[in-house]
């Protein structure tokens, strides 16, 4: 999930270097394509399993149709669930860190929910909420809380007690603090939970999904499966796969405004060579 | 000047027989263990002594950070009920948040007091000027160099104007040309303001040039050794620490630490 940011190295000076960076970045997807022709025309595999490309387009000229409304359906869905458990999350570690009392309260049943595997409550949730809208975003919402819960908590005990104590001594009260000094510092360790709880959440999404949807790419991608239509699952595959890049682009953009402030490592230099950030 | 009722003036602060330790209040392992001490207004008092003899500890205490585990510190006669902007303190460590640029740091103690932003902005421009870091006010700390964020960090406290300002060894990881410059703009600063202020140091030189009253304080436990007063004119040029008197002084003291822990820490 970290391609679309580490794009932004590429300090290579004239247009021969940019072009070989290319051809470099380029290199491994087309031997891929390629290797998936050859096998396609040498008929290695049954086309069930490995269809030739020209099935991808027959599957998409019998998809298009449906696709506007299924991406739209698992998009909201995706994204609500996404937006109220990032928001529900981060509430509840920061409570939990303000106040001792909700800690003590809800600690114990909060750690006991984190190592739940969310698909396991899949059928809970049907059996609950019924099949439709409201048990899967619930679902997507739950996983995604629980990542950004567990780490504002996390974050929010690793904020260094000097800046802390410098901001008591100027005269900062509890609530002003956290407003002024939590909240700021572990914005940026937030982003990069933020952006696992998102391509967690698609993952989230197909499982809701599959189980019992009427609509949306999940539904359609069951759908293919119970036609066989091996085509149509991996160009519904791709279109998750786009709509994850996209947002976890999104997501990127927004990171590198609010950290501004941070010590970001130049694209140059040893270290960064080491840290693989050049 | 306050007076109390016995005509004898009142300490800016007092440390009455202050014990502290980690433990509870039965144990006796204390770091620090009956020290007592008047700082009077306007007073700089220095407080030196071998590493880990509890003078951070001490600070820390004063500031309301840590709790006395007996005895009392009085701020004025008053003892503070914790950590507030009458004690406002520099750390050595790198304490200016980086998420706000200098301007914002600056401004940080008079918006969390509530002060209105016409007279808050006045302040701050002041502030600003008086470290000389007018021009570099909207840049992020990590745009700064050690020295201008070590000044971002001393006009954040002092522009709290504190009863007491609390240092500690606020030049001490800084490169010792920077360290003598910011020791020499520090001299100029608080020369026309004069506020109190207590400096923590393991730099005999240092303390000697800054103060009027250093405390040499003992380890395990932390108590007060003796006090030496600085007899030297007010304000001091750089060029006082060249002087027979001043280095005879700090042979002085360097002997007091020596016989007390076998020099370690003595330069």
């Amino acid at each position: 999930m970290t391609g679309p940011t580490s794009k932004k190295t590429n300090r290579m000076s004239g247009n021969g270097d940019r072009s070989r960076l290319l051809g470099r970045k380029l290199l491994v997807p087309i031997l891929l394509l390629v290797a998936w022709i050859v096998i396609a025309r040498l008929e290695l595999f049954r086309t069930r399993v490995i269809p030739p490309p020209e099935a991808m387009w027959k599957a998409f000229l019998g998809l298009y149709e449906l696709l506007p409304a299924a991406i739209l359906t698992t998009l909201t869905m995706t994204l609500s669930g996404f937006a109220i458990g990032t928001v529900f999350g981060t509430l509840m570690g920061l409570t939990m860190a303000y106040s001792r009392a909700v800690r003590e309260f809800l600690g114990t049943v909060f750690d006991f929910l984190r190592p739940v595997p969310v698909f396991a409550l899949i059928p809970l949730f049907i059996l609950w909420f019924g099949i439709g809208r409201a048990p899967q975003i619930a679902l997507i919402a739950m996983g995604t809380s629980m990542v950004l819960g567990v780490t504002t908590l996390e974050a929010i005990r690793n904020v260094p007690s000097i800046y802390v104590r410098a901001a008591l001594t100027l005269g900062g009260n509890r609530q002003h603090i956290y407003r002024t000094v939590i909240l700021p510092y572990i914005v940026p360790h937030l982003v990069g939970a933020i952006r696992v709880a998102a391509a967690a959440s698609w993952g989230l999404d197909v499982a809701a999904e599959f189980m019992g949807s009427q609509q949306g790419l999940g539904y359609l991608i069951i759908m293919q499966q119970v036609y066989l239509r091996t085509a149509g699952i991996i160009l519904l595959v791709a279109v998750y796969s786009t709509l994850a890049v996209i947002t976890d682009t999104i997501i990127a953009q927004v990171e590198a405004r609010v950290t501004r402030w941070t010590e970001r490592r130049a694209g140059i230099g040893v270290v960064a060579s080491i840290v693989g950030s050049a | 000047m306050t007076e109390n009722a016995g005509g004898e003036r009142q300490p800016k602060i007092r440390i009455d027989h202050l014990y502290f330790g980690y433990g509870d209040s039965q144990s006796s392992d204390y770091v620090i263990e009956d020290f007592s001490l008047d700082v009077f207004d306007r007073d700089f008092v220095c407080i030196v002594g071998p590493s880990g003899c509890g003078k951070s500890t001490l600070l820390n205490v004063i500031a309301g950070l840590l709790p006395a585990t007996k005895g009392r510190v009085l701020i004025d006669g008053v003892e503070p009920a914790g950590p507030g902007p009458d004690r406002a303190m520099v750390f050595q460590d790198d304490a200016v948040f980086p998420w706000y640029t200098v301007e914002q740091n600056i401004e940080y103690g008079p918006r969390a007091t509530g002060v209105p932003p016409a007279r808050r902005r006045e302040v701050v421009s002041k502030a600003l000027s008086m470290v000389g870091l007018m021009d570099d006010r909207d840049k992020f700390p990590r745009q700064l160099s050690g020295g201008m964020r070590k000044r971002v960090d001393i006009a954040r406290a002092m522009i709290m104007q504190p009863r007491v300002l609390l240092m500690d060894e606020p030049f001490a990881a800084l490169d010792v040309m920077t360290k003598e410059r910011l020791q020499e703009e520090f001299v100029q600063i608080w020369t026309p303001m004069r506020m109190t202020v207590v400096f923590v140091t393991h730099d005999l030189e240092e303390a000697l040039y800054l103060s009027q009253r250093v405390v040499v304080m003992s380890r395990n436990p932390g108590r007060v050794e003796c006090v030496v007063d600085v007899p030297l004119e007010q304000p001091r040029s750089l060029m006082v620490k060249t002087t027979s008197v001043f280095q005879d002084m700090r042979r002085d003291l360097a002997q007091v630490l020596r016989t007390m822990h076998g020099g370690l820490e003595a330069r």
